[in-house]
């Protein structure tokens, strides 16, 4: 069935203004870089925003009680109270795990390389390189797998050769941005228009998981430096949550409970860039937690 | 190996790491008169050894297990339970407030960039959760978001750093009781109590020559240990008796965060950091 819908209702307009400020605050790492890497282009709008970002204190001075409305709960909490409500009180479920493997490096495929590993040759050690990888790793998950919130738990491996053959201090950089595409079919009517790109849905959303990073090493003329890391970062508001399929993607509430109730692929993507980089290689893992279904 | 020799290797080994780490930042900030950094051994997301009153304590689980076990017996095989999020975000610029900033953001004014500045922001995030809303713990995953413009305007080489830490104050009505003293202060609790988190090793330090500009930006998380708050340090550290600590438990309370800390040779920077909590 079709049916019209503006693009951006009235009732979206402030959850809309919120998004406007969540993104201004996600760039705001891309404006201090640009001094330094002026060539390089700020993510898409429907990338650079994640779903994972509280909305900023401005979004939470709005509290969205007033224009997500709650799933009946035992405890009578809102969103006002408890910062998001739905899965107040219910436990947590393991939902399965996923990891990709990248590498941008001088020659493709590497000798060595993870399993599944995606490669893409290095340009100019001195140049940027930019990368966009899709789909490198993937999850199916059944109908009614969690109630109204997926949880990452993102744990990214990161190894660095920096050099700098210049003569000339540099500042060997790797940015990257990890994303998931949620493929679900309640969003493959046509007249659900995503109010980040003005577009329908076709399907699909892609989402940020807050969790880009901007790694930089200064070089002095001719040094050379490895690094690597091991971190984790968990998710805040959730990969994918009830309110902000209704706040933030303008769906109506039995729209946001058919789209949890569905079955969904998660594709794991990453892109970024680097400079002064020989060899980068991460290694992009994730388990997914979910509130239990009462 | 036997459980108490590994308990006692593994006490052994923290308090190793905690003293490195305590000497380091003592160095450090060996010039600041500002910002004490909280005594990590004072939050109670780090556990102490278990103690001999402490096995004589009935835990709050059906498995017959002690915190000389597990560690921490009173949540013991309780499944994990979503609590809610928050989020708080503070500025860091020669000039506040930051054009286009939000209404409810922190702006900390930075003064010379050669000198330690020092911060304190209380009460940046707030959830109230209901009665009963968990048994014997709250669990903290703290997530910083870390943008920074590292730079030295100066003729030598510098460090830059910033290093913060958050704090979670918890006020509930039993804590209201005159009667009720707190052991690391002296004095009644007033309602209240404020808890260092261990995530006051959110240090980053930079080596910068002469006339070096860098920004980095940063995303990770920080996971409970011990927990934010739990039964056991309750009544262990604050002195509260079982069933004062029980009480705690089954009534409201309100969570705030609030974050202090220093930096120096930052030209502006910011912190968003989101908190999640989970119970048993």
């Amino acid at each position: 069935m079709t049916r019209s819908r503006p693009a951006i209702s009235a009732k979206n307009r402030l959850p809309l203004l919120a998004v406007g400020i969540a993104i201004g605050l996600t760039s705001l790492g891309v404006f201090a870089y640009r001094e330094l890497l002026p060539a390089v282009d700020a993510l898409p709008i429907e990338e650079a925003f994640s779903m994972d970002l509280p909305m900023t204190a401005e979004a939470a001075s709005m509290r969205i009680e007033n224009t997500v409305p709650t799933q009946p709960n035992p405890w009578g909490v809102t969103h006002e109270m408890v910062g998001e409500a739905d899965s107040f009180g219910r436990d947590s479920v393991y939902l399965g795990a996923m990891a990709g493997h990248i590498a941008l490096s001088a020659t493709c495929p590497r000798s060595n390389p993870m399993p599944g590993e995606q490669c893409q040759v290095i340009g100019t050690n001195n140049g940027v390189t930019r990368f966009d990888f899709r789909n490198i790793a993937e999850m199916r998950l059944p109908a009614a797998s969690a109630n109204a919130l997926l949880c990452q738990w993102l744990t990214p491996i990161v190894s660095i050769n920096y050099r700098n053959g210049t003569s000339v201090r540099a500042a060997g950089t790797l940015y990257y941005a990890p994303t998931v595409t949620v493929l679900n079919p309640a969003l493959n009517d046509p007249a659900l228009i995503n109010p980040l790109t003005g577009r329908p849905f076709n399907g699909a959303l892609t989402t940020g998981l807050s969790s880009q990073e901007r790694l930089s090493m200064p070089l002095e003329p001719g040094f050379a430096i490895a690094e690597q890391t091991r971190k984790s970062s968990v998710c805040v508001a959730g990969m994918v949550s009830r309110s902000r399929l209704i706040q933030v993607y303008g769906l109506s509430e039995a729209e946001a409970d058919r789209f949890l109730a569905s079955p969904m692929t998660l594709q794991f993507n990453v892109s970024g860039f680097s400079q002064y980089v020989d060899l980068a290689v991460l290694s992009l893992n994730m388990r997914l937690m979910g509130d239990a279904r009462m | 190996m036997r459980m108490p020799t590994l308990l006692a290797a593994t006490a052994a080994a923290i308090a190793l790491a905690s003293a490195a780490v305590y000497a380091e930042r003592l160095d450090l900030f060996a010039s600041s008169t500002s910002a004490d950094p909280p005594p990590a051994e004072r939050s109670p997301d780090l556990p102490p050894p278990p103690s001999i009153e402490d096995e004589r304590r009935l835990p709050l689980n059906d498995f017959g297990v002690t915190n000389a076990h597990v560690g921490d017996a009173d949540s013991f095989g309780r499944g994990v339970r979503w609590l809610g999020l928050s989020q708080g975000l503070v500025y860091f610029d020669t000039a506040c407030p930051r054009p286009g900033m939000p209404a409810a953001a922190t702006c900390i004014r930075l003064g010379s960039l050669t000198a330690e500045t020092a911060f304190d922001a209380p009460d940046l995030a707030r959830i109230e959760l209901p009665a009963g809303s968990t048994a014997s713990m709250l669990c903290h995953w703290l997530s910083p978001l870390v943008g920074l413009t590292h730079q030295n305007i100066t003729t030598s080489r510098v460090y830059s750093y910033l290093s913060y830490w958050p704090t979670v104050t918890v006020r509930s009505d039993v804590l209201d009781d005159p009667m009720l003293i707190n052991p690391l202060t002296g004095a009644p609790f007033g309602g209240q109590l404020t808890i260092p988190l261990t995530s006051h090793g959110g240090m980053v330090q930079k080596a910068l020559e002469p006339g070096v500009m860098l920004a980095e930006r940063s995303r990770d998380s920080q996971t409970c240990v011990g927990g934010t708050i739990t039964r056991r340090a309750l009544i262990e550290t604050y002195g509260l008796s079982p069933a004062q600590a029980n009480a705690v438990f089954a009534n409201p309370m309100q969570l705030s965060i609030g974050m202090k800390g220093v930096l120096q040779n930052i030209r502006y920077g910011y912190i968003h950091f989101g908190v999640r909590f989970v119970g048993d």
